[in-house]
């Protein structure tokens, strides 16, 4: 089968990737005790972990630095599990894989799929923590204001949310169907992504902002796609500033390729990798 | 009224890679490369470890046939179903199947062990793609073919190898597929299931399905099988009727036994 029909065998059985996406939401957080809080909990803590060292025993940000933690913490996050759990993803499911025959493009595209649920639930948090910054910011005096980096602000570009997570997701489903098949492949996929992982949310504007990056990096800082995903998803969720159009489209550029490339590599390989998993 | 169903395998070849040192860690597979390339070895160390399961296949089978597969084992014939099923892709040759599959090859491999037998129904048909109304309208015929009773709802971690077997066989049966392909494991079932199964064998036969079975039992072989092919060492060494090809695999068993003894 050709690599179209593969995808075209993937859409027809999408409910397959139904029930993954379910059974992924279930199996995540089943036995731990506050269940599925975590997902809302974690950004949460995260966010205020760095706040408290960047902001409070630091002093080098100021108020407005909890939004913008806030949003490069979800973004990557949300990339950061979904490679994580399709690296294993194949692994986890062998005795079905080896059982019946099915789409097994299914299983990394329901992890992406389960991770964005989590996304999302960290959107409708970061909602309800921009209504207290909004208030809080009204409300300061001028000093304080002045310590602003960047004043927050939501409006029209707003609407660009669904476009750029689409492309996000599309990043994130051909990263997870490389590491799904290097995960067979490689059994210290998990430990290597750790190492490149946090390599990269370092090398990422979370915690710090695009200006304070030395002129040296400024190219690591323009090549990286997370730079520009996380600028314009801040300037669409709390800075009101429309997505420069090079960043637009080179995210653009890069997830389709890292689409096309995931899914040409995962479904070359996916007969084969049965005989190793 | 013949449906176009059934399935061809032509020259199918497929190893499996029995090599206890393949690099599982980056730094082996960086290591044994220098290695390769400090000595010249190139990919011949590998290749010696390659362990060829099937060799050259050559198989089809049309509506109404019920093939009885036999062999010693180790012979490759649960490989062969795993092909046909396209749960493995094969390294040379070519698959071609018409028509819904339906398996029932090692014991419980599509189960989830901590879900109860009726979960379990529900997660398979998922996977197959069967609408839930469909497999909720079937539940009771499932359950009862699979003569469980209450342990339906117990967890597949509480059952036997034989009750396994008939909750597989059951649920592979009810999915109603084209091509139904069954591995020795349905073997464990009880004689009252042996029965069952038989009369849903003949049933599927009279309506013009193909079967496939993989078994040790020469009577059951006879009884229900239209065909008989003799696979050995990755190869068919018979295809032909089935009371023949039975008879020279076991001839020929009692005499490699003979030799050994």
């Amino acid at each position: 089968m050709s690599v179209t029909e593969q995808v075209a065998e993937l859409v027809e059985r999408r409910n397959v990737i139904w029930h993954f996406v379910l059974s992924e939401l279930k199996s995540e957080h089943r036995d731990k005790l506050l269940g599925n809080l975590w997902h809302l909990i974690d950004p949460l803590a995260f966010m205020l972990v760095y706040y408290a060292v960047w902001a409070v025993i630091l002093g080098r940000r100021g108020p407005d630095f909890m939004a913008y933690l806030f949003v490069g913490i979800i973004c990557y996050q949300f990339y950061q599990s979904s490679v994580v759990r399709a690296a294993q993803i194949l692994r986890s499911h062998v005795g079905l894989i080896r059982g019946v025959y099915f789409p097994k493009a299914a299983l990394p595209t329901a992890v992406v799929l389960s991770q964005l649920y989590g996304f999302l639930c960290g959107l409708a948090v970061l909602g309800l923590l921009m209504v207290f910054f909004l208030i809080n910011q009204a409300r300061m005096p001028p000093e304080q204001l002045a310590e602003v980096h960047h004043p927050l602000s939501v409006g029209l570009n707003l609407l660009w949310l669904p476009l750029v997570t689409g492309i996000e997701c599309l990043f994130c489903l051909g990263s997870s169907y490389l590491f799904a098949i290097a995960g067979v492949w490689f059994r210290d996929m998990p430990n290597v992504m750790a190492f490149v992982l946090r390599l990269s949310f370092y090398l990422s504007p979370i915690f710090y902002y695009p200006e304070d990056l030395p002129e040296r990096f400024r190219v690591f800082y323009l090549a990286n796609p997370f730079s520009h995903f996380f600028g314009i998803m801040r300037g669409a969720l709390i800075y009101n500033r429309p997505p420069s159009l090079e960043g637009m489209l080179y995210l653009t550029g890069i997830s389709l390729a890292v689409l096309v490339i995931g899914l040409a590599v995962f479904f070359r390989r996916e007969g084969t990798v049965v005989k190793h998993l | 009224m013949e449906r176009d169903i059934g399935f061809e395998l032509e020259g199918v070849w497929l190893k499996y890679y029995v090599d206890f040192h393949r690099p599982r860690t980056l730094r082996e597979l960086v290591a044994r490369r220098g290695l390769q390339l400090l000595k010249g070895n190139g990919d011949g160390q590998r290749e010696e470890r390659n362990f060829w399961a099937l060799r050259g296949v050559n198989l089809h089978a049309g509506p109404g046939e019920v093939l009885g597969i036999v062999g010693s084992n180790g012979a490759g014939k649960s490989t062969m179903l795993q092909v046909i099923a396209r749960i493995m892709k094969p390294d040379r040759g070519s698959v071609s199947v018409k028509g819904s599959i339906g398996c029932l090859l090692s014991l419980g491999a599509g189960f989830n062990a901590s879900l109860s037998g009726r979960e379990n129904v529900f997660v398979n048909a998922a996977i197959l793609g069967l609408p839930r109304q469909v497999v909720e309208s079937r539940l009771d015929d499932i359950r009862e073919l699979s003569g469980l009773g209450d342990f339906f709802d117990a967890p597949v971690k509480a059952y036997s190898s034989g009750m396994r077997a008939r909750l597989g066989f059951s649920v592979a049966v009810h999915v109603n597929p084209d091509v139904l392909l069954i591995d020795e494991v349905v073997q464990v079932g009880d004689a009252f299931f042996q029965l069952k199964a038989g009369n849903i064998l003949d049933r599927f036969r009279d309506e013009k399905k193909v079967i496939v079975l993989v078994s040790h039992s020469p009577d059951m072989i006879k009884r229900y099988c239209t065909r008989g092919v003799w696979l050995e060492h990755g190869t068919v060494r018979r295809d032909g009727p089935t009371t023949e090809v039975v008879g020279e695999y076991l001839d020929w068993s009692r005499e490699t036994a003979g030799a050994s003894a």
